[in-house]
């Protein structure tokens, strides 16, 4: 039942989406004509190429178009290029999904035991190195980051490429090679807030009454964890996992500039530069669906992490 | 000198010569000069001299492959239907050719034209074409593919319009008397028009396949698409059945690199073989130091100016132009920039050969401080005018010239109020109606594009009609001498009106690697042309 109100409520969230995105993308001061005709643009030759491309239709209409045909599964063709855009995102996406989740993997595998030994041991010097180190870490922004480490790996130990992708089809090690930078450049910054949430869910977790009544029937504090403060330390661990995952879509937009990468934060920015809006409404439609999955799919693991959520409703 | 030394001078280059081209070996080189009777030490540094190794050669090189990084990715791949610089950039002459071609320098030269003819009143040109001409889809190339692209680029109803549908205003009637001739029919003789037929715009399409060509493009060129990878590169090969001279190199990979430091760590580590576009001229310190690349300089080309909206508020005044003009050092900008990458302009063109009638006209307005206020205060706005700037944020120069506008502005008592934008807000800002702005900073790259001082709408509503008709008048005269001296009247007008206030215009640059020849930097031809370059 409570899954169900969930699902409805997905699906009326990705409705009021798409009026938003549409409108609010639609309102974005220049067009395609202009881009299209440059600095040889005069109002007229602007309002008969307006006329061709379908501008001229009224917004709701288009809109309607616009809906009509994502629920046929037809995402429309890019304005400039002339391009299906379904199987254009289909190429991004191979790029930027790896993207995130290599960088999701690399931010679990540093933060949680960082952030388990900073929230164990946080009155202890280890404790206190490991918050330091993340607080350096939260501070630097991505795309710093991702220059330096081109330097340093690309441009002095010529380790990896400096920018650049080779399609998975034509060798996938290569692919994988081109990704790793971005990946740890994305990720480690996304680690060190991980970090800093983990260790202050466990050190809330240690002070429940659970765990001192745990403590008292002789369990150890590693095992009072193990046996009952993770779990209860997951939750808030889960829903900002669930918005990291939001904004390492968008900080994969600038790191895949720094990159070279072609994904799909790539073609978000010269789409909007270049005002293919179809281009740019399909796009920020598929990262709202993913948000707004990903937030229900975290409201559906609340309940599988904590029974009581379950047994409320 | 006598005679005999003269020999053994001949023969002695002979063998370098021989040497060079890796015909011979370095110890084999040694022997013969030896023969020669030239001493081991003279011998030897002879050899040195030559720069060539014992076994290298100087020769076309086994690498076949350039990667070239440009700034903008190309939004189609059809240069008819889009106005986007890079569209030319990487497709014109490559993959689509045009009848005629303008080389390094801006001169015309024939292309799927070999020879042109033009009737004595100048209103009829005929073109005789290459023979063997074979479309990349093993079609044949014939003059009805011509009148096709030139009959379909002219038509306003062609869906996409044309950018350029203007450049087709003096044609009156395109037609093929036989497969391998092409006939224009002008209404009167036009200068410019067989220029601008070397424009990405007026390259030839088949009929066939146009509809297509945004994503695969067909054209004559030596190189035919291989792969587009949106966002990441556009990959071309040579087309071996090319009815020219083949291209050198095999492979051509363009890579879209729009960060300048990402840009410049591609060449470090070695994944481009060159930079093609130069963001920014700070960019070359680190590789004009380092021998395993070189810096080239091309002509100066394109126009940086403050265009200036001549209609609005208070800059319909004359006077007040002047003053913003007057304002303006122009070596600030110059090293401020482009690093003293440019040359100072006075008036709408560049010293290069795509515009033979440029006169230097910095003299009309120089940097005059004291003059700029004695101008605003005769035009009674001494004290308290702001002008709001729209400066497109995405351009560097755009960006660096607003700040030194505004310092420059500052000192005569101006205030500047920059607003920021994208290009596509800009371009709806400037040429959409209300065109509302007062100044903006703005390279105009195309070549010969005064004629827009004749048309009252163009976004800086300069209206004068003695310039209007002398520009046509001037475009129609077929004598050089005659159109020369009506241009540099229109351009000292132009100066003296301060119509805008042009600033510089930059050198093309570009990097590459030492080894990389024959590379056309580009810049006058909009094309990057890439069928002579290659590998030593």
């Amino acid at each position: 039942m409570a899954v169900t109100t969930r699902l409805v409520a997905l699906l009326a969230s990705l409705v009021a989406a798409s009026v938003l995105v549409f409108f609010v993308v639609n309102l974005l001061p220049g067009d395609v004509a202009t881009v299209m005709l440059g600095t040889n643009a005069t109002p007229e030759n602007v309002a008969i190429l307006r006329h061709q491309l379908g501008l001229d239709q009224p917004l709701w209409l288009r809109y309607l178009e616009w809906v009509w045909g994502m629920l046929r599964g037809d995402l429309g063709v890019s304005v400039l290029s002339q391009s299906e855009i379904g199987p254009l995102l289909v190429q991004k996406l191979s790029v930027s999904g790896p993207l995130a989740l290599l960088a999701a993997l690399i931010a679990l595998l540093v933060s949680v035991p960082m952030g388990v030994v900073a929230g164990v041991r946080y009155r202890r010097l280890s404790g206190a190195i490991i918050s330091a180190l993340s607080l350096g870490g939260i501070a630097i922004p991505a795309f710093w980051a991702g220059l330096l480490l081109a330097t340093i790996f690309a441009v002095k130990l010529r380790l990896f490429p400096a920018g650049g992708f080779v399609d998975w089809s034509e060798d996938p090690v290569a692919a994988v090679r081109s990704l790793l930078l971005p990946a740890v450049a994305l990720g480690l910054v996304q680690a060190a807030v991980l970090t800093r949430f983990i260790r202050s869910a466990i050190i809330e977790v240690q002070r429940e009454d659970f765990i001192r009544t745990a403590r008292a029937k002789g369990l150890t504090r590693w095992q009072a964890l193990q046996r009952h403060g993770f779990r209860n330390a997951a939750i808030p661990i889960v829903t900002v996992l669930g918005i990291q995952i939001t904004s390492l879509l968008v900080g994969a937009i600038v790191i895949e500039n720094v990159f070279v990468l072609p994904g799909l934060g790539r073609l978000l920015f010269q789409s909007v530069g270049n005002r293919d809006l179809i281009v740019v409404q399909d796009l920020v439609m598929l990262l709202t669906t993913v948000v707004l999955v990903v937030n229900f799919l975290v409201d559906l693991s609340y309940r599988v992490i904590d029974p009581r959520i379950r047994s409320r409703r | 000198m006598d005679d005999r030394e003269l020999q053994r001078d001949g023969d002695v280059v002979r063998q370098l010569d021989q040497l060079l081209s890796g015909k011979i070996t370095r110890r084999e080189a040694l022997r013969r000069l030896g023969f020669l009777g030239l001493s081991l030490p003279v011998a030897s540094s002879l050899i040195a001299a030559c720069g060539s190794g014992s076994s290298s050669t100087q020769t076309v090189s086994t690498k076949s492959k350039a990667i070239i990084g440009i700034i903008q990715e190309p939004t189609s791949m059809d240069p008819t239907a889009d106005a986007t610089a890079s569209i030319a950039t990487c497709l014109l002459n490559n993959v689509y050719e045009g009848l005629i071609r303008l080389d390094g320098t801006g001169k015309i030269v024939g292309n799927l034209a070999k020879s042109w003819d033009v009737s004595s009143d100048g209103t009829i040109v005929t073109f005789h074409l290459a023979q063997g001409v074979k479309w990349h889809d093993g079609s044949a190339f014939s003059a009805q593919d011509v009148v096709y692209s030139w009959t379909r680029a002219k038509d306003p109803n062609t869906k996409p319009a044309n950018p350029h549908a203007n450049y087709w205003a003096p044609v009156q009637a395109v037609t093929a008397p036989d497969d391998h001739t092409v006939k224009v029919t002008l209404s009167s003789y036009s200068d410019n028009w067989l220029f601008h037929m070397g424009a990405g715009s007026a390259c030839v399409v088949s009929q066939k396949s146009v509809d297509s060509n945004k994503t695969n493009p067909v054209g004559t060129g030596p190189f035919k698409l291989a792969l587009w990878n949106r966002g990441s590169s556009l990959q071309l090969t040579r087309n071996d059945a090319y009815w020219g001279s083949k291209a050198k190199l095999k492979d051509v990979e363009f890579r879209f690199i729009s960060d300048a430091n990402a840009m410049n760590n591609a060449l470090t580590a070695g994944d481009i073989d060159a930079i093609g576009q130069v963001g920014g001229p700070e960019q070359l310190q680190s590789f004009a130091s380092n021998q395993n690349f070189k810096v080239i300089k091309g002509a100066p080309t394109g126009k940086v100016m403050v265009s200036i909206n001549n209609t609005s508020g208070s800059l319909a005044d004359k006077r007040v132009r002047q003053a913003v003009y007057a304002a303006i050092d122009r070596q600030a900008w110059i090293d401020g920039i482009q690093f003293g990458y440019a040359v100072p302009i006075g008036s709408h063109s560049a010293p290069n050969g795509g515009e033979p009638y440029y006169v230097d006209e910095t003299a009309v307005n120089p940097f005059d401080i004291n003059k700029a206020k004695q101008l605003l205060s005769a035009a009674g706005v001494a004290s308290g005018l702001t002008l709001r700037l729209a400066q497109i944020s995405a351009f560097p120069y755009a960006v660096r010239g607003s700040d030194i506008l505004n310092s420059q502005l500052k000192a005569v008592g101006v205030t500047l109020n920059i607003i920021p934008m994208e290009f596509a807000r800009w371009l709806n800002t400037a040429f959409l109606p209300p065109q509302d702005y007062d100044l903006t900073i703005i390279n105009h790259v195309e070549e010969r594009d005064i004629g827009n001082y004749g048309n009252p709408k163009y976004y800086w509503h300069y209206n004068n009609p003695t310039v209007a008709s002398q520009l046509n008048q001037a475009d129609a005269e077929p004598n050089e001498s005659t159109r020369k001296s009506l241009y540099a009247q229109i351009l000292k007008t132009l100066a003296d009106d301060a119509v805008n206030a042009w600033v510089f215009s930059p050198n093309q640059l570009a990097v590459l690697a030492h080894n990389f020849q024959s590379y056309q930097v580009q810049g006058i031809s909009p094309a990057l042309y890439l069928g002579d370059a290659y590998f030593s």
